[in-house]
């Protein structure tokens, strides 16, 4: 086998090499003579090339015909694995071979369908009837005619038994204003109606953000964009199916009556219009004598949007025992879930504007509060420990919660906390509850430690004076926070996007606390949240982990719970241990992390 | 000697790609221009597509199908597949059906897109060459992500993911992703090279393919978000907001639909505004905007003036910040948010209030 001469040569040259995956040592200048190789079945030849191809031995040409020669062997392993015949051969096949196959499997495939050599059948991939299915399977929808004077069902696809679990017989003849909600019938009445046929549409101009008139298009029986309606209505639902959501029944005023299922269906399509002596028997010959010449209807699709709710992205899963309240930073309600008042007692507007520490019992406090110190610095998801909450009667209902802090992915602030509170059941003790975090263990022990030194006045948990100094539990940590974020990010205005303050900070490498746990729920980017600076930090404590406790003394754990306790009154001794046991959090030393952002515009 | 072995190959080989080519559902004109990795790819595209539909029947037929109503539209695929039918008949029924699909599409606004779990444009409906300036046939068989931009490419790879569980219950699906297109502005078709961004949205659910050559796949409807809205008068309202989502600007329908006067919402968070359980779908609203300039979020509930709340959709896009009636130039400010609401339901819950804002306001009467 002697290569054939290199360079100069004006004939295409072969470049066998092996089928699999990508060249090993494949020179280029070397070739085998290829009647030899083309028995062999571990070698394919390159048959891309159909033009003479000129030799060149440059680097960069070469690896464009190594890159076609492995996208091309890339494809003929998908057909191989494609195609039935190809299967079972224990050895690879040769691409001749697999083509081969692969048209003996076109033949064969066809011969179910018609042919495509009938000039009559237009050529598609996909029949008509099979792509209109895949096409409402896809929207989980449906097509929907409905004469505009009087919303009669002309037409509806078959789709909508699975939608709305009606038949088609069911629904075509029907009025459409049956089977929409009472509340929506207005709504759908004016998309409907012809005299707006080209509606005085206003549009949104994208690039003004403005206003502005259209002109009515010309022509009244084309579809045309002047005609386009899209709309939501809720839709009865065949109630035989199983899929029943009873938790979204819970306090539907208005559905309750006639417990009726709706489903909210999105409509978008078109008005159109036909002269009347156009229309066969579809069933609309006596309301065409009202409109003199045309018969206008709307041909829309229907989409079904299910409630979101039980379909959540995931993060929030509510069950039955669950409700969902919202903090500001500094702990009080922001917002409370209908829920709350089954399991609580209060109603919402009880609760809003107070603070949770004032329901907190006693006990769990100092957890709590290190609780919500932790997830105002980052940004997962923190479970608590079970804790007990005071109930409107006074008695304490068991609650687990799981807290998130959300930050606004623009500003990076955050907005408030959004807190998923359990019920365990009551006679749960507090030692079964998992927090197992060992941190929590080490605090619940510091904890167990003062109380012993806290002189404990029963009933205390009941007592105003408690009330007071708890609420401001919640005060002091979300001042904490913006004292620290002041001392610790550059000042900016609030108009300036995080996305080019990036450029102009260099990454900060020390220890950070503030919401910089990658997270790809929130946000795509760690920045410190940004806040105008003022004065100097009060609270230093929060910039390190371990290197802090050895700076202040005041922040020693021991000296404070310690000896010196029993020297304060009630209150600040329990706001002392407060203080040092959240100053001990050790999960300080999340570094920064920064992303290079793309700005498209 | 050797280059006539070789020439007879290649020869060998041009022509089983013919009959390769000429099996294919393809305009002659487009025949004749198909190089040979589009011949595979088409041919792929071609095996996958029977291969799908040939299980819808199989599935529907009763082997295991989760949805009971399938026995009614497979009965109709396998008739249609199998049967003898009267010629004329099938001819006047496929021109009905082709049209009623024209008529979807049309309606759709979009084109449909099956997509597998690697990324493989296995089919796409020949509109696409309205919305993306290339055919369909240039596109089949290739992979989305030639064409997606690449930081949405993460996000992409997360929704082609599918467990097998996932995979058999359809599985919905619901992003949005900036694509590449070959038209301008106006319209006209360009080429790759000069191609701009669009963004689409893509929704749709999982399909299972059963037989051990097939991956599944996702069906979609994929629909360019449009950057201007016919409003009607009545349950919509547009709103602009800085980019935080806080409020700068809201038209007057709001009062009607939620309650609110308009000043009474500048400066205000959406996120205050909304049911907390629906917190996430803003989220990556308000994410889809920053990174992608467009969104649609799906139903959240949006809280009502003193009580209750209602159900909407919105449809926004970040455009160059508005030039309000009193200033001139906005130097700091160049973008803001625009918003186009849909009311999609009643007052509900009218009397409950959940938030420290509805305890502290009235209900608006009008």
């Amino acid at each position: 086998m002697t290569p054939p001469a290199a360079a100069g040569v004006s004939l295409s040259m072969e470049l066998t090499r092996k089928r699999k995956g990508s060249m090993d040592n494949q020179d280029p200048k070397s070739f085998s003579a290829p009647d030899v190789e083309m028995e062999d079945d571990e070698n394919r030849s390159d048959g891309e090339d159909q033009h003479v191809k000129i030799k060149c031995f440059r680097e960069p040409h070469s690896q464009i015909e190594k890159r076609r020669r492995d996208k091309m062997n890339n494809l003929i392993d998908k057909l191989s694995a494609m195609v039935p015949t190809c299967n079972p051969m224990s050895r690879k096949l040769d691409k001749l071979t697999v083509l081969r196959m692969a048209v003996q499997h076109l033949k064969s495939l066809k011969g179910s369908a018609s042919s495509f050599s009938e000039a009559s059948y237009k050529p598609s991939f996909l029949p008509d009837e099979e792509l209109k299915h895949l096409v409402l399977k896809a929207a989980d929808g449906f097509l929907l005619v409905v004469g505009c004077d009087r919303g009669k069902i002309v037409f509806v696809s078959e789709s909508v038994m699975k939608t709305l679990n009606y038949s088609r017989a069911e629904l075509i003849g029907q009025s459409l204003f049956d089977y929409i909600h009472q509340k929506d019938m207005g709504k759908v009445k004016e998309q409907l109606s012809a005299s707006e046929l080209y509606p005085r549409e206003r549009l949104i101009d994208a690039k003004t953000g403005l206003q502005v008139q259209a002109d009515p298009p010309v022509g009244a029986t084309r579809l045309c964009s002047g005609a386009r309606r899209s709309f939501f209505c809720r839709m009865k639902y065949n109630k035989i199916s199983v899929k029943v959501e009873e938790k979204e029944c819970q306090g539907n005023g208005s559905k309750k009556k006639e417990s009726q299922k709706y489903c909210a269906v999105h409509f978008t399509g078109y008005l159109r219009s036909w002269p009347t002596s156009q229309m066969g028997a579809e069933g609309e010959g006596e309301a065409d004598k009202q409109e003199s010449s045309h018969f206008t209807c709307l041909v829309a699709v229907g989409r079904v949007h299910s409630h979101p709710s039980p379909q959540l992205n995931g993060e929030i899963r509510v069950k039955p025992t669950e409700f969902i309240t919202r903090y500001a930073m500094d702990g009080k309600f922001t917002f409370v879930d209908q829920r709350a008042t089954t399991i609580l007692g209060y109603l919402p507007q009880e609760l809003l504007g107070t603070s949770c520490y004032e329901y907190f019992h006693q006990d769990d406090l100092l957890h709590l509060a290190e609780r919500h110190q932790k997830v105002l610095r980052c940004k997962e998801k923190i479970e608590t420990n079970c804790y007990k909450f005071k109930t409107k009667y006074g008695s304490f209902v068991t609650l687990q919660s799981q807290w998130f802090s959300f930050i606004n992915p623009w500003t990076k602030e955050l907005e408030y906390i959004v807190s998923t509170n359990t019920v365990m059941s009551h006679d749960h003790s507090r030692a079964g509850c998992s927090g197992s975090k060992a941190e929590g263990l080490s605090i619940s022990k510091a904890s167990e430690d003062c109380k012993k030194t806290l002189p404990i006045i029963p009933g205390i948990a009941t007592t105003p004076g408690t009330m007071i100094y708890a609420g401001s539990i919640g005060t002091q940590i979300a001042n904490e926070l913006l004292d620290f974020n002041r001392a610790n990010s550059s000042p900016s205005s609030g108009n300036v996007s995080p996305f080019s303050l990036l450029q102009d900070k260099s990454p900060q490498t020390h220890n950070q606390l503030s919401n910089s746990v990658p997270n790809g729920e929130t946000s795509d980017m760690e920045i410190p949240g940004k806040s105008s600076s003022e004065h100097e930090p009060q609270g230093a404590a929060f910039s390190g982990g371990e290197t802090l406790m050895g700076e202040n003394s005041q922040l020693d754990l021991e000296s404070v719970v310690g000896p010196g306790l029993s020297s304060l009154s009630n209150d600040e001794a329990a706001m002392a241990v407060i203080w040092s046991l959240l100053e001990t959090d050790t999960n300080l030393g999340e570094t920064v992390d920064f992303e290079e952002m793309h700005w498209p515009l | 000697m050797c280059r006539e072995a070789a020439r007879r190959r290649r020869r060998v080989e041009s022509d089983v790609f013919g009959d390769l080519s000429r099996l294919l559902p393809l305009q002659p004109s487009i025949r004749a221009n198909l190089d040979k990795p589009s011949v595979i790819r088409l041919t792929l595209s071609y095996i996958r597509m029977q291969t799908l539909l040939t299980e819808n029947a199989w599935m529907s037929a009763g082997v295991g199908n989760l949805e009971k109503n399938q026995t009614f539209e497979g009965g109709e695929k396998l008739s249609n597949c199998h049967g003898s039918r009267d010629k004329e008949k099938k001819e006047s029924e496929d021109c009905e059906t082709s049209e009623e699909t024209n008529l979807y599409l049309g309606v759709l606004e979009g084109f449909l897109m099956v997509l597998s779990t690697e990324g493989d444009m296995i089919f796409l409906s020949e509109n696409v060459n309205k919305y993306m300036g290339l055919t369909q046939t240039e596109l089949m068989g290739h992979n989305i992500f030639e064409y997606t931009h690449p930081c949405d490419h993460e996000e992409v790879r997360n929704n082609l993911r599918l467990t097998a569980e996932e995979a058999l219950c359809g599985v919905k699906r619901d992003f949005v992703m900036r694509i590449k297109t070959a038209l301008t502005h106006r319209g006209r078709s360009t080429t790759l090279k000069s191609a701009t961004y669009k963004v689409l949205h893509c929704d749709g659910r999982a399909k299972v393919c059963m037989s051990p050559s097939s991956v599944s796949c996702l069906l979609l409807t994929c629909r360019p978000l449009p950057l201007s809205h016919t409003l009607l008068s009545g349950h919509t309202f547009t709103s602009q907001h800085s980019m935080d989502m806080k409020f700068t600007y809201c038209d007057p329908r709001v009062t009607s639909l939620l309650g609110y006067r308009p000043e009474e919402l500048l400066g205000r968070s959406i996120y205050d505004l909304c049911y907390t359980l629906d917190t996430n779908c803003l989220n990556k609203n308000h994410l889809n905007l920053c990174l992608k300039n467009q969104s649609v979020s799906g139903q959240y509930r949006m809280l009502v003036r003193g009580g209750g709340y209602v159900w909407v959709e919105t449809h926004s896009a970040v455009i160059p910040s508005v030039r309000t009636p009193k200033s001139k130039l906005i130097v700091h400010q160049p973008l803001c948010i625009l918003c186009v609401t849909y009311v999609l339901s009643g007052v509900e819950q009218p009397f409950l209030q959940f938030s420290l804002d509805q305890t502290r306001s009235h209900r608006y009467l009008n």
